[in-house]
Protein backbone atom coordinates (compact mmCIF):
# COMPACT_ATOMS: atom_id res chain seq x y z
CA UNK A 1 0.00 0.00 0.00
CA UNK A 2 2.93 2.57 0.64
CA UNK A 3 3.81 4.16 -2.58
CA UNK A 4 7.41 4.03 -3.70
CA UNK A 5 7.94 7.51 -3.88
CA UNK A 6 7.03 8.24 -0.55
CA UNK A 7 10.35 8.38 1.57
CA UNK A 8 11.83 9.88 -0.46
CA UNK A 9 9.53 13.04 -0.12
CA UNK A 10 10.28 12.42 3.53
CA UNK A 11 14.15 12.91 3.57
CA UNK A 12 14.52 15.51 0.48
CA UNK A 13 14.34 18.56 2.33
CA UNK A 14 16.84 17.18 4.59
CA UNK A 15 18.97 16.03 1.51
CA UNK A 16 18.51 19.37 -0.27
CA UNK A 17 20.04 21.30 2.58
CA UNK A 18 22.71 18.24 3.16
CA UNK A 19 23.53 18.76 -0.25
CA UNK A 20 23.69 22.44 -0.66
CA UNK A 21 25.48 23.35 2.41
CA UNK A 22 27.70 20.52 3.42
CA UNK A 23 28.16 18.55 0.62
CA UNK A 24 28.98 21.08 -2.37
CA UNK A 25 30.91 23.49 -0.23
CA UNK A 26 33.04 20.65 0.72
CA UNK A 27 33.99 19.82 -2.98
CA UNK A 28 34.16 23.08 -3.85
CA UNK A 29 36.31 24.22 -1.02
CA UNK A 30 38.92 21.28 -2.14
CA UNK A 31 38.39 22.82 -5.97
CA UNK A 32 39.79 25.93 -4.52
CA UNK A 33 42.78 24.77 -2.65
CA UNK A 34 44.44 24.15 -5.97
CA UNK A 35 43.60 27.69 -6.98
CA UNK A 36 46.37 30.63 -6.62
CA UNK A 37 43.35 33.46 -5.35
CA UNK A 38 44.59 37.71 -5.42
CA UNK A 39 41.89 39.98 -4.25
CA UNK A 40 39.29 37.29 -2.93
CA UNK A 41 39.19 35.53 -6.59
CA UNK A 42 40.34 32.69 -8.05
CA UNK A 43 43.15 33.33 -10.99
CA UNK A 44 45.29 30.35 -11.34
CA UNK A 45 45.08 26.64 -11.35
CA UNK A 46 48.26 25.93 -8.98
CA UNK A 47 47.49 21.89 -8.60
CA UNK A 48 49.31 20.69 -5.03
CA UNK A 49 51.15 23.97 -4.51
CA UNK A 50 49.06 25.31 -1.89
CA UNK A 51 49.32 22.46 0.12
CA UNK A 52 53.48 22.48 -0.52
CA UNK A 53 53.38 25.64 0.80
CA UNK A 54 51.47 24.98 4.29
CA UNK A 55 53.72 21.56 4.53
CA UNK A 56 56.87 23.74 4.02
CA UNK A 57 55.83 26.16 6.65
CA UNK A 58 57.37 25.57 10.53
CA UNK A 59 54.12 27.18 11.81
CA UNK A 60 52.08 24.60 10.88
CA UNK A 61 54.09 21.93 12.31
CA UNK A 62 53.63 24.04 15.25
CA UNK A 63 50.55 24.52 15.22
CA UNK A 64 49.48 20.52 14.40
CA UNK A 65 52.16 20.19 17.72
CA UNK A 66 49.85 22.36 19.97
CA UNK A 67 46.82 21.07 18.63
CA UNK A 68 48.30 17.23 19.59
CA UNK A 69 49.59 18.45 22.64
CA UNK A 70 45.96 19.49 23.91
CA UNK A 71 44.17 16.65 22.50
CA UNK A 72 46.35 14.52 24.50
CA UNK A 73 46.62 16.36 27.54
CA UNK A 74 42.57 17.69 27.63
CA UNK A 75 41.66 14.13 26.61
CA UNK A 76 43.56 11.99 29.62
CA UNK A 77 42.68 14.66 31.89
CA UNK A 78 39.22 15.27 31.67
CA UNK A 79 37.84 11.83 31.30
CA UNK A 80 39.92 10.60 33.65
CA UNK A 81 38.32 13.27 36.23
CA UNK A 82 34.89 12.36 34.96
CA UNK A 83 35.80 8.47 34.78
CA UNK A 84 36.69 8.74 38.82
CA UNK A 85 33.61 11.35 39.58
CA UNK A 86 31.54 8.67 37.52
CA UNK A 87 32.52 5.72 39.46
CA UNK A 88 31.80 7.73 42.83
CA UNK A 89 28.74 9.27 42.22
CA UNK A 90 27.35 5.76 41.00
CA UNK A 91 27.78 4.41 44.42
CA UNK A 92 24.52 5.72 45.11
CA UNK A 93 26.02 8.55 47.64
CA UNK A 94 24.17 10.90 49.39
CA UNK A 95 23.89 14.12 47.87
CA UNK A 96 24.99 12.81 44.01
CA UNK A 97 22.24 14.30 42.18
CA UNK A 98 23.33 17.86 43.54
CA UNK A 99 27.02 16.87 42.68
CA UNK A 100 25.92 16.07 39.45
CA UNK A 101 24.02 18.79 38.54
CA UNK A 102 26.94 21.17 39.80
CA UNK A 103 29.44 19.76 37.62
CA UNK A 104 27.18 19.61 34.59
CA UNK A 105 27.09 23.36 34.57
CA UNK A 106 29.81 24.81 32.38
CA UNK A 107 28.58 22.43 29.77
CA UNK A 108 25.57 24.99 28.98
CA UNK A 109 28.49 27.66 29.14
CA UNK A 110 29.02 28.81 25.41
CA UNK A 111 33.26 29.09 24.90
CA UNK A 112 33.27 33.19 25.18
CA UNK A 113 31.69 32.81 28.06
CA UNK A 114 34.26 30.36 30.18
CA UNK A 115 37.13 31.89 28.38
CA UNK A 116 35.73 35.44 29.74
CA UNK A 117 35.40 33.63 33.16
CA UNK A 118 39.05 32.49 33.29
CA UNK A 119 40.53 35.30 32.16
CA UNK A 120 39.24 37.28 34.75
CA UNK A 121 40.69 34.47 37.46
CA UNK A 122 43.96 33.83 35.29
CA UNK A 123 45.30 37.25 34.58
CA UNK A 124 48.63 37.11 35.96
CA UNK A 125 48.34 41.23 37.68
CA UNK A 126 44.98 41.03 38.14
CA UNK A 127 43.64 37.55 38.47
CA UNK A 128 41.53 35.97 41.52
CA UNK A 129 44.02 32.58 41.45
CA UNK A 130 47.53 34.30 41.83
CA UNK A 131 45.89 37.09 44.64
CA UNK A 132 44.82 33.93 46.36
CA UNK A 133 48.35 32.33 45.69
CA UNK A 134 50.19 35.38 47.07
CA UNK A 135 48.10 35.92 49.88
CA UNK A 136 48.59 32.59 51.16
CA UNK A 137 52.35 33.40 50.51
CA UNK A 138 53.00 31.85 47.46
CA UNK A 139 54.76 32.69 44.15
CA UNK A 140 52.06 34.01 41.34
CA UNK A 141 52.78 32.32 38.16
CA UNK A 142 51.71 33.96 34.34
CA UNK A 143 48.85 32.00 33.71
CA UNK A 144 48.14 33.30 30.10
CA UNK A 145 51.59 34.95 29.64
CA UNK A 146 53.58 32.15 29.49
CA UNK A 147 54.30 30.40 26.47
CA UNK A 148 54.43 26.93 29.03
CA UNK A 149 51.52 27.59 31.08
CA UNK A 150 49.04 28.94 28.15
CA UNK A 151 48.26 25.47 27.26
CA UNK A 152 47.99 23.91 30.18
CA UNK A 153 45.57 26.72 31.67
CA UNK A 154 43.99 25.33 28.08
CA UNK A 155 43.82 22.30 28.67
CA UNK A 156 42.36 22.90 32.46
CA UNK A 157 40.01 25.24 31.24
CA UNK A 158 38.91 23.09 28.60
CA UNK A 159 38.45 20.28 30.83
CA UNK A 160 36.57 22.24 33.76
CA UNK A 161 34.11 22.60 30.36
CA UNK A 162 33.30 19.13 29.30
CA UNK A 163 34.43 16.93 32.45
CA UNK A 164 30.74 16.89 33.55
CA UNK A 165 29.70 16.33 29.90
CA UNK A 166 31.80 12.67 30.15
CA UNK A 167 30.70 12.22 33.48
CA UNK A 168 26.62 11.90 32.61
CA UNK A 169 27.65 9.89 29.77
CA UNK A 170 30.07 7.60 31.96
CA UNK A 171 27.14 7.58 34.86
CA UNK A 172 24.44 6.40 32.30
CA UNK A 173 26.53 3.91 30.76
CA UNK A 174 27.22 2.31 34.13
CA UNK A 175 23.77 2.35 34.77
CA UNK A 176 23.37 0.51 32.37
CA UNK A 177 24.85 -2.41 33.97
CA UNK A 178 22.91 -5.30 34.75
CA UNK A 179 23.32 -5.40 39.08
CA UNK A 180 23.51 -9.65 38.97
CA UNK A 181 26.68 -9.25 37.51
CA UNK A 182 27.84 -7.59 40.88
CA UNK A 183 26.16 -9.64 42.87
CA UNK A 184 27.65 -12.60 41.32
CA UNK A 185 31.17 -11.27 41.67
CA UNK A 186 30.72 -10.06 44.98
CA UNK A 187 29.63 -13.83 45.77
CA UNK A 188 32.80 -15.07 44.39
CA UNK A 189 34.22 -12.87 46.72
CA UNK A 190 35.76 -10.19 44.59
CA UNK A 191 36.45 -6.64 46.26
CA UNK A 192 35.66 -3.39 45.05
CA UNK A 193 39.13 -3.00 43.00
CA UNK A 194 38.63 -6.33 41.25
CA UNK A 195 35.02 -5.35 40.24
CA UNK A 196 35.46 -2.33 38.92
CA UNK A 197 38.74 -3.79 36.87
CA UNK A 198 37.14 -7.29 35.76
CA UNK A 199 33.51 -6.34 35.52
CA UNK A 200 32.63 -2.28 35.68
CA UNK A 201 35.35 -0.97 32.86
CA UNK A 202 35.07 -3.67 30.22
CA UNK A 203 31.56 -3.20 30.21
CA UNK A 204 32.06 0.49 30.12
CA UNK A 205 34.24 -0.01 27.06
CA UNK A 206 31.28 1.28 24.30
CA UNK A 207 30.75 4.21 26.28
CA UNK A 208 34.73 5.30 26.45
CA UNK A 209 34.72 4.66 23.15
CA UNK A 210 32.07 7.12 22.40
CA UNK A 211 34.08 9.95 24.77
CA UNK A 212 36.51 9.48 23.14
CA UNK A 213 35.69 9.81 19.48
CA UNK A 214 33.50 13.03 21.01
CA UNK A 215 37.22 14.25 22.32
CA UNK A 216 39.28 13.65 19.44
CA UNK A 217 36.49 15.37 16.74
CA UNK A 218 36.07 18.29 19.64
CA UNK A 219 39.98 18.91 20.01
CA UNK A 220 41.39 18.57 17.38
CA UNK A 221 38.92 21.21 16.12
CA UNK A 222 40.13 23.78 19.18
CA UNK A 223 39.36 27.23 18.51
CA UNK A 224 36.92 29.60 20.87
CA UNK A 225 39.16 29.22 23.43
CA UNK A 226 42.76 30.42 22.39
CA UNK A 227 40.92 33.06 20.13
CA UNK A 228 38.76 34.59 23.24
CA UNK A 229 42.26 34.50 25.58
CA UNK A 230 45.12 35.72 23.20
CA UNK A 231 43.47 38.10 21.18
CA UNK A 232 42.52 42.33 22.72
CA UNK A 233 43.77 43.24 25.41
CA UNK A 234 47.35 43.59 24.11
CA UNK A 235 47.98 39.94 24.05
CA UNK A 236 48.72 38.85 20.14
CA UNK A 237 46.75 36.20 18.33
CA UNK A 238 48.32 32.74 18.89
CA UNK A 239 49.53 33.85 22.55
CA UNK A 240 52.86 33.90 24.06
CA UNK A 241 54.92 31.88 22.05
CA UNK A 242 52.52 30.88 19.40
CA UNK A 243 51.28 28.38 22.14
CA UNK A 244 48.06 28.76 21.92
CA UNK A 245 48.01 28.63 17.97
CA UNK A 246 45.65 25.72 17.35
CA UNK A 247 45.68 24.38 13.73
CA UNK A 248 41.95 26.39 13.84
CA UNK A 249 42.90 28.85 15.36
CA UNK A 250 46.30 28.99 12.53
CA UNK A 251 43.45 28.63 9.83
CA UNK A 252 41.32 31.41 10.94
CA UNK A 253 43.83 33.89 10.89
CA UNK A 254 45.30 33.06 7.98
CA UNK A 255 41.92 33.33 5.74
CA UNK A 256 40.16 35.86 7.39
CA UNK A 257 42.98 38.34 9.31
CA UNK A 258 45.57 37.81 6.81
CA UNK A 259 43.24 37.45 4.08
CA UNK A 260 45.61 34.41 2.27
CA UNK A 261 42.33 32.22 0.82
CA UNK A 262 44.37 30.23 -0.85
CA UNK A 263 46.61 28.92 2.15
CA UNK A 264 43.06 29.09 4.22
CA UNK A 265 41.31 26.96 1.79
CA UNK A 266 44.01 24.49 1.85
CA UNK A 267 44.34 24.09 5.08
CA UNK A 268 40.66 23.68 5.48
CA UNK A 269 40.89 20.47 3.44
CA UNK A 270 44.18 19.33 5.49
CA UNK A 271 41.79 20.11 8.87
CA UNK A 272 39.31 17.93 7.34
CA UNK A 273 41.13 15.02 6.41
CA UNK A 274 42.98 15.14 9.56
CA UNK A 275 39.33 15.04 11.66
CA UNK A 276 38.09 12.60 9.46
CA UNK A 277 40.69 10.25 9.23
CA UNK A 278 41.69 10.32 12.49
CA UNK A 279 37.72 9.51 13.41
CA UNK A 280 38.16 6.70 10.67
CA UNK A 281 41.04 5.15 12.12
CA UNK A 282 40.12 5.17 15.42
CA UNK A 283 37.00 3.34 14.63
CA UNK A 284 38.20 1.12 12.31
CA UNK A 285 40.67 -0.14 14.90
CA UNK A 286 38.45 -0.44 17.97
CA UNK A 287 34.74 -0.24 16.92
CA UNK A 288 34.38 -3.89 16.33
CA UNK A 289 35.67 -4.03 20.03
CA UNK A 290 33.22 -1.48 21.23
CA UNK A 291 30.61 -3.09 18.72
CA UNK A 292 29.69 -0.81 16.84
CA UNK A 293 28.66 -1.81 13.10
CA UNK A 294 26.95 -4.49 14.68
CA UNK A 295 23.67 -2.50 15.65
CA UNK B 1 33.03 1.52 52.22
CA UNK B 2 34.89 2.61 55.90
CA UNK B 3 34.19 6.00 57.44
CA UNK B 4 37.42 7.09 56.30
CA UNK B 5 37.24 6.24 52.93
CA UNK B 6 34.03 8.10 52.87
CA UNK B 7 35.31 10.98 54.19
CA UNK B 8 37.76 11.68 51.43
CA UNK B 9 35.58 10.52 48.70
CA UNK B 10 33.42 13.57 50.17
CA UNK B 11 36.45 15.56 50.31
CA UNK B 12 37.10 14.84 46.59
CA UNK B 13 33.77 15.53 45.69
CA UNK B 14 33.47 18.87 47.09
CA UNK B 15 36.78 19.84 45.96
CA UNK B 16 35.68 19.41 42.59
CA UNK B 17 32.51 20.88 42.93
CA UNK B 18 34.50 24.12 44.35
CA UNK B 19 36.93 24.00 41.17
CA UNK B 20 33.79 24.03 39.07
CA UNK B 21 31.19 26.88 40.60
CA UNK B 22 34.36 29.46 41.68
CA UNK B 23 34.33 30.34 37.89
CA UNK B 24 31.01 31.14 37.70
CA UNK B 25 30.79 32.52 41.26
CA UNK B 26 33.71 34.84 41.00
CA UNK B 27 32.37 36.33 37.95
CA UNK B 28 28.56 37.42 39.02
CA UNK B 29 30.35 38.33 42.07
CA UNK B 30 32.99 40.69 39.58
CA UNK B 31 30.41 42.04 37.63
CA UNK B 32 28.73 43.88 40.30
CA UNK B 33 31.68 45.77 41.05
CA UNK B 34 32.22 48.96 39.91
CA UNK B 35 34.10 49.41 36.78
CA UNK B 36 37.72 50.42 38.03
CA UNK B 37 37.45 48.11 41.12
CA UNK B 38 37.38 44.50 39.39
CA UNK B 39 40.78 44.18 39.75
CA UNK B 40 41.83 45.40 42.64
CA UNK B 41 45.07 45.05 43.99
CA UNK B 42 44.49 43.00 47.56
CA UNK B 43 42.29 40.73 48.46
CA UNK B 44 40.81 41.96 50.54
CA UNK B 45 39.35 45.28 49.41
CA UNK B 46 38.70 43.03 46.38
CA UNK B 47 36.10 40.92 48.29
CA UNK B 48 34.57 43.94 49.95
CA UNK B 49 31.09 44.41 48.85
CA UNK B 50 29.95 47.36 50.22
CA UNK B 51 30.66 48.97 46.83
CA UNK B 52 28.35 46.90 44.59
CA UNK B 53 26.25 48.59 41.87
CA UNK B 54 24.69 47.30 38.91
CA UNK B 55 26.53 49.96 36.85
CA UNK B 56 27.89 47.63 34.17
CA UNK B 57 24.39 45.82 33.87
CA UNK B 58 22.64 49.13 32.75
CA UNK B 59 25.88 50.64 30.66
CA UNK B 60 24.85 46.81 29.01
CA UNK B 61 21.69 47.56 28.24
CA UNK B 62 21.67 51.33 27.34
CA UNK B 63 25.47 52.25 25.58
CA UNK B 64 25.78 48.94 23.73
CA UNK B 65 23.94 46.79 21.28
CA UNK B 66 23.38 43.84 23.88
CA UNK B 67 19.82 44.25 23.79
CA UNK B 68 19.89 43.65 20.06
CA UNK B 69 22.52 40.71 20.66
CA UNK B 70 20.00 39.12 22.48
CA UNK B 71 17.66 39.57 20.29
CA UNK B 72 19.21 38.35 16.86
CA UNK B 73 20.63 35.41 19.46
CA UNK B 74 17.62 34.18 20.44
CA UNK B 75 15.49 34.62 16.96
CA UNK B 76 18.84 32.76 15.16
CA UNK B 77 18.87 29.74 17.84
CA UNK B 78 14.69 29.04 17.36
CA UNK B 79 14.96 29.56 13.93
CA UNK B 80 17.95 27.04 13.79
CA UNK B 81 16.67 24.74 16.12
CA UNK B 82 12.77 24.76 14.54
CA UNK B 83 14.31 23.91 11.53
CA UNK B 84 16.95 20.71 12.43
CA UNK B 85 13.86 19.66 14.10
CA UNK B 86 11.96 19.90 10.98
CA UNK B 87 14.29 18.39 8.52
CA UNK B 88 15.65 15.41 11.19
CA UNK B 89 12.11 14.74 12.08
CA UNK B 90 11.09 13.75 8.70
CA UNK B 91 14.21 11.81 7.93
CA UNK B 92 14.48 10.01 10.74
CA UNK B 93 11.03 8.58 10.69
CA UNK B 94 11.96 7.69 7.02
CA UNK B 95 15.04 5.75 7.97
CA UNK B 96 13.67 4.11 10.61
CA UNK B 97 10.09 3.50 9.20
CA UNK B 98 10.52 2.88 5.32
CA UNK B 99 12.72 0.12 3.34
CA UNK B 100 13.53 2.05 -0.05
CA UNK B 101 16.75 1.64 -2.62
CA UNK B 102 19.46 3.58 -1.51
CA UNK B 103 18.96 4.12 2.01
CA UNK B 104 21.83 1.85 3.81
CA UNK B 105 24.37 3.89 1.63
CA UNK B 106 22.23 7.13 2.38
CA UNK B 107 22.26 7.18 6.19
CA UNK B 108 26.23 5.68 5.75
CA UNK B 109 26.85 9.14 4.65
CA UNK B 110 24.98 10.92 6.76
CA UNK B 111 26.82 9.42 9.56
CA UNK B 112 30.29 9.75 8.12
CA UNK B 113 29.48 13.61 7.67
CA UNK B 114 28.88 14.13 11.51
CA UNK B 115 33.02 14.06 11.75
CA UNK B 116 32.96 16.70 8.87
CA UNK B 117 34.51 19.73 10.50
CA UNK B 118 33.28 23.18 9.94
CA UNK B 119 36.64 24.75 8.94
CA UNK B 120 36.48 22.65 5.78
CA UNK B 121 33.10 24.30 4.60
CA UNK B 122 33.90 27.38 6.20
CA UNK B 123 35.87 29.48 3.64
CA UNK B 124 34.00 28.25 0.52
CA UNK B 125 30.28 29.01 2.28
CA UNK B 126 31.63 32.72 3.07
CA UNK B 127 32.67 32.94 -0.80
CA UNK B 128 29.35 31.90 -1.51
CA UNK B 129 27.45 33.84 0.72
CA UNK B 130 29.82 36.99 0.11
CA UNK B 131 27.92 36.34 -3.53
CA UNK B 132 24.72 35.86 -2.59
CA UNK B 133 24.56 38.91 -0.58
CA UNK B 134 23.72 37.04 2.40
CA UNK B 135 27.15 38.18 4.49
CA UNK B 136 25.00 40.13 7.62
CA UNK B 137 21.72 38.54 7.23
CA UNK B 138 20.02 35.82 9.47
CA UNK B 139 19.99 33.74 6.65
CA UNK B 140 23.69 32.77 7.29
CA UNK B 141 23.76 31.73 10.56
CA UNK B 142 20.67 29.65 10.10
CA UNK B 143 21.02 27.56 7.33
CA UNK B 144 24.17 26.30 7.56
CA UNK B 145 24.43 23.02 9.83
CA UNK B 146 20.82 22.70 9.58
CA UNK B 147 20.57 19.37 7.65
CA UNK B 148 22.26 17.17 10.72
CA UNK B 149 23.89 14.02 10.53
CA UNK B 150 23.51 13.80 14.53
CA UNK B 151 19.59 14.63 14.38
CA UNK B 152 18.75 12.17 11.98
CA UNK B 153 20.66 9.30 13.95
CA UNK B 154 18.88 10.48 16.94
CA UNK B 155 15.42 10.71 15.71
CA UNK B 156 15.93 7.46 13.58
CA UNK B 157 16.85 5.41 17.05
CA UNK B 158 13.78 6.75 18.84
CA UNK B 159 11.21 6.65 15.97
CA UNK B 160 12.35 2.89 15.64
CA UNK B 161 10.93 2.02 18.94
CA UNK B 162 7.40 3.70 17.70
CA UNK B 163 5.47 0.29 16.94
CA UNK B 164 5.10 0.11 13.10
CA UNK B 165 1.31 -1.45 13.37
CA UNK B 166 -0.10 1.61 14.67
CA UNK B 167 1.19 3.39 11.56
CA UNK B 168 -0.49 0.54 9.77
CA UNK B 169 -3.21 0.88 10.85
CA UNK B 170 -3.89 4.55 10.60
CA UNK B 171 -2.90 3.75 6.89
CA UNK B 172 -6.03 1.50 7.13
CA UNK B 173 -8.37 4.09 8.66
CA UNK B 174 -7.36 6.49 5.65
CA UNK B 175 -4.57 8.63 6.61
CA UNK B 176 -2.50 10.20 4.17
CA UNK B 177 1.36 9.65 4.65
CA UNK B 178 2.06 12.70 6.04
CA UNK B 179 -0.95 12.72 8.11
CA UNK B 180 0.66 9.30 9.53
CA UNK B 181 3.37 11.28 10.59
CA UNK B 182 1.97 13.90 11.73
CA UNK B 183 -0.78 12.67 13.96
CA UNK B 184 0.59 9.77 15.04
CA UNK B 185 4.63 9.88 14.54
CA UNK B 186 5.16 12.97 16.10
CA UNK B 187 2.96 12.95 19.16
CA UNK B 188 5.03 9.93 20.31
CA UNK B 189 8.54 11.25 19.81
CA UNK B 190 7.95 14.55 21.82
CA UNK B 191 10.83 13.46 24.06
CA UNK B 192 13.65 13.18 21.20
CA UNK B 193 12.11 16.01 19.76
CA UNK B 194 12.53 18.33 22.72
CA UNK B 195 15.63 16.64 23.22
CA UNK B 196 16.91 17.30 19.97
CA UNK B 197 15.63 21.39 20.18
CA UNK B 198 17.13 21.46 23.40
CA UNK B 199 20.48 20.64 21.75
CA UNK B 200 20.13 22.82 18.65
CA UNK B 201 19.05 25.41 20.69
CA UNK B 202 22.48 25.15 22.75
CA UNK B 203 25.08 25.05 19.80
CA UNK B 204 23.29 27.83 17.97
CA UNK B 205 23.18 29.86 20.78
CA UNK B 206 26.91 29.23 21.54
CA UNK B 207 28.33 29.64 18.14
CA UNK B 208 30.70 32.29 17.77
CA UNK B 209 32.44 30.95 14.78
CA UNK B 210 29.47 31.63 12.54
CA UNK B 211 28.63 35.20 13.35
CA UNK B 212 32.20 36.07 13.23
CA UNK B 213 32.88 35.01 9.44
CA UNK B 214 29.33 35.54 7.89
CA UNK B 215 28.51 38.84 10.18
CA UNK B 216 30.12 42.51 9.70
CA UNK B 217 27.70 44.56 11.36
CA UNK B 218 27.67 44.96 14.89
CA UNK B 219 24.26 45.52 14.82
CA UNK B 220 23.72 41.90 13.58
CA UNK B 221 26.09 40.39 15.87
CA UNK B 222 24.58 37.79 18.18
CA UNK B 223 26.05 37.56 21.84
CA UNK B 224 29.42 35.37 21.28
CA UNK B 225 30.01 37.29 18.32
CA UNK B 226 29.45 40.39 20.35
CA UNK B 227 30.95 39.69 23.40
CA UNK B 228 34.38 38.84 21.15
CA UNK B 229 34.16 42.11 19.69
CA UNK B 230 34.84 43.65 22.70
CA UNK B 231 37.60 41.13 23.47
CA UNK B 232 39.46 42.58 20.48
CA UNK B 233 39.46 46.02 21.34
CA UNK B 234 42.36 47.40 22.96
CA UNK B 235 41.01 48.11 26.70
CA UNK B 236 38.66 45.62 26.83
CA UNK B 237 36.19 46.67 29.79
CA UNK B 238 35.67 43.67 31.67
CA UNK B 239 32.68 44.60 33.65
CA UNK B 240 30.57 44.82 30.41
CA UNK B 241 31.82 41.92 29.34
CA UNK B 242 31.37 39.97 32.21
CA UNK B 243 28.19 40.92 32.61
CA UNK B 244 27.22 40.00 29.06
CA UNK B 245 28.24 36.87 29.55
CA UNK B 246 26.23 36.15 32.69
CA UNK B 247 23.00 37.45 30.78
CA UNK B 248 23.34 35.40 28.10
CA UNK B 249 23.67 32.43 30.38
CA UNK B 250 20.30 33.05 31.98
CA UNK B 251 18.13 31.60 29.26
CA UNK B 252 19.70 28.59 29.01
CA UNK B 253 20.48 27.92 32.52
CA UNK B 254 16.32 28.63 32.63
CA UNK B 255 15.56 25.81 30.56
CA UNK B 256 18.82 23.60 32.21
CA UNK B 257 16.89 24.10 35.57
CA UNK B 258 13.44 23.44 34.33
CA UNK B 259 14.00 20.67 32.29
CA UNK B 260 17.12 18.93 33.65
CA UNK B 261 16.63 15.73 32.48
CA UNK B 262 15.04 16.64 28.67
CA UNK B 263 18.55 18.37 29.30
CA UNK B 264 20.82 16.07 29.82
CA UNK B 265 18.96 13.27 27.92
CA UNK B 266 19.66 15.98 24.85
CA UNK B 267 23.07 16.18 25.03
CA UNK B 268 23.86 12.41 25.96
CA UNK B 269 21.25 10.49 23.23
CA UNK B 270 22.54 8.55 21.10
CA UNK B 271 25.93 7.64 22.52
CA UNK B 272 24.40 5.39 25.07
CA UNK B 273 22.12 2.99 23.56
CA UNK B 274 19.16 2.31 25.69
Amino acid sequence: MKKKYVPYLFIAPFFIMFAVFLIVPLFQGFKFSLYKFSMGFPTEFVGFRNYELILSNPRFYHALRVTLLYTLGHGALHLGVALVVALILNLKLKGRSVFRTIYFLPVICSFVVSALFWRLLLDEHLGLINKMLRGIGLPAYPWLESPFLILFSLIVIGSWRWFGFQMVLLLAGLQSIPTELYDAAKVDGANNLQVTRYITLPLLFPVLFFCVAIILIGSLMLFEEPYILTSGGGGQPGGPGQNALSLALYMYLTAFSHFKLDAGYAMGVLLTLLIMGASFVYTRSLGRMAGWGRE
Amino acid sequence: MRNWELILVYVFLIFLAVFTVLPFFWSVFSSFKPMEKIFESTLSSLLNVRDFTATNYSALFKETFYPRWFRNSLFVAISYSLLVLFLCSLGGYAFAKFNFPGKDALFSIVIASMTIPIWGIIIPLFAWFSRLGLIDTYWALVLPGSANGFGIFLMRQYIQSVPSEILDSARIDGCSEFQVFWKIVFPVIKPASAALLIWAFLNSWNNLLGPLVFIRSPKMFTIPAGLASFVGQKDPQFGLLIAGGIVSLLPVLTVFILLQREFIAGLTLGAVKE
